[in-house]
């Protein structure tokens, strides 16, 4: 899209673009985290996704302020990265089963968005803090801290359904698998 | 992907598979990076990452060894639609202080990604009682969380810069 090339000079015109497609990221994680939650069976896993979906809905709500207040542009701008993890994560969930499998593919799926917005609103922080906007920096590293913390929930998640652990799963492991778990 | 999954050790197989075309990607992408970036600190971060990367290759085919499966057959489309969104920054922006941000914020996207990933596969490979496997995986994720400490450390010092040549 070479019509839309606008040069980016300076922090403050970085830090408003990574505003505007971080802003893009999270309406797409609202809608995309209902959609991990609708594809989960394990209660936890789901109502912590529902939660996620609430979150990301108010993130998105608070950036579009923080656009405001900088009162340059605000329109979002397209994340692909969001659209391109979520694409994959469709991928394999759409093929994973029995249950077990699939809210593994789902942590997985849930586990990348974390740590993208862990990235990203701690870029957005740090332009914040260098550009000496400090009531938004302080918002955006509530956000960091946010994202961290629905990150560690869903890595407990993880460690508490993992299908493979333990014998009474042993089901979804394969046959080799199977044997040596029997075999203990 | 047409293959259904049905058991924890495929999806393993699954999201390694991911891991070897993201990190092949990467080796791609780190030399134009270390062209790319102007400060001296941020290029030999990333030609130190690119050896790290290579390593990491190796540990990935030494894992499929190990499964006795092939590494090919996926291309990760989340790695490719952050190396496309960095690329596309980059090309906003004019070389000196505020590419290197640009690069570092990609840099660090990139590591943030593997982590997750590197994360959940040393799960299953430990549940799956694959000590072998998971041991290669937590070495390197130690590493990709080391390389966006060494990021966060850079950037504290480039961002500055930026600002005041802005």
């Amino acid at each position: 899209m070479k019509l839309l090339n606008e040069k980016i000079l300076d922090l403050k015109a970085l830090y408003v673009k990574e505003l505007r497609v971080l802003l893009s990221a999270e309406e797409m994680i609202a809608i995309k985290t209902q959609y991990l939650a609708d594809s989960a069976a394990d209660r936890g896993l789901v109502d912590t996704l529902e939660n996620q979906v609430e979150e990301s809905e108010a993130r998105a709500k608070r950036l579009r302020e923080i656009l405001q207040h900088v009162g340059d542009e605000v329109q979002p701008v397209k994340c692909k990265v969001v659209y391109a993890l979520f694409d994959d994560a469709e991928d394999i969930i759409k093929n994973a089963e029995p249950d077990g499998v699939r809210d593994a593919a789902v942590l997985a799926a849930a586990q990348r968005v974390k740590h993208f917005e862990i990235a990203s609103y701690g870029s957005v922080r740090e332009f914040a803090r260098a550009l000496e906007r400090k009531q938004e920096a302080e918002l955006l590293d509530e956000a960091v801290y946010d994202e961290g913390r629905a990150e560690l929930a869903l890595a407990k998640i993880g460690e508490r359904i993992n299908p493979a652990a333990g014998p009474k799963n042993s089901l979804n492991v394969q046959d080799g698998d199977r044997t040596k778990l029997e075999n203990r | 992907m047409t293959v259904k999954v049905t058991t924890v050790e495929q999806f393993l197989v699954e999201e390694l598979k991911d891991l070897y075309s993201a990190e092949t990607q990467i080796t791609k992408t780190l030399p134009k990076l270390v062209e790319a970036a102007s400060s001296v600190e941020l290029k030999s971060a990333f030609e130190h990452h690119l050896k790290e990367t290579e390593g990491h290759v190796e540990r990935l085919e030494k894992a499929f060894k190990i499964l006795g499966t092939s590494p090919r057959g996926e291309t990760c489309d989340g790695m490719k639609g952050i190396l496309a969104e960095g690329s596309e920054m980059l090309h906003e922006t004019p070389a000196g202080d505020i590419r290197d941000v640009v690069l570092i914020s990609a840099a660090q996207r990139v590591e943030h990604y593997e982590m997750a990933v590197y994360g959940t596969v040393r799960t299953y490979a430990e549940e799956l009682d694959r000590p072998d496997i998971a041991e290669l995986l937590r070495q390197t994720l130690e590493e990709e969380k080391a390389a966006d400490k060494k990021l966060t450390e850079i950037s504290q010092k480039v961002n500055l810069h930026a600002l005041r040549a802005a």
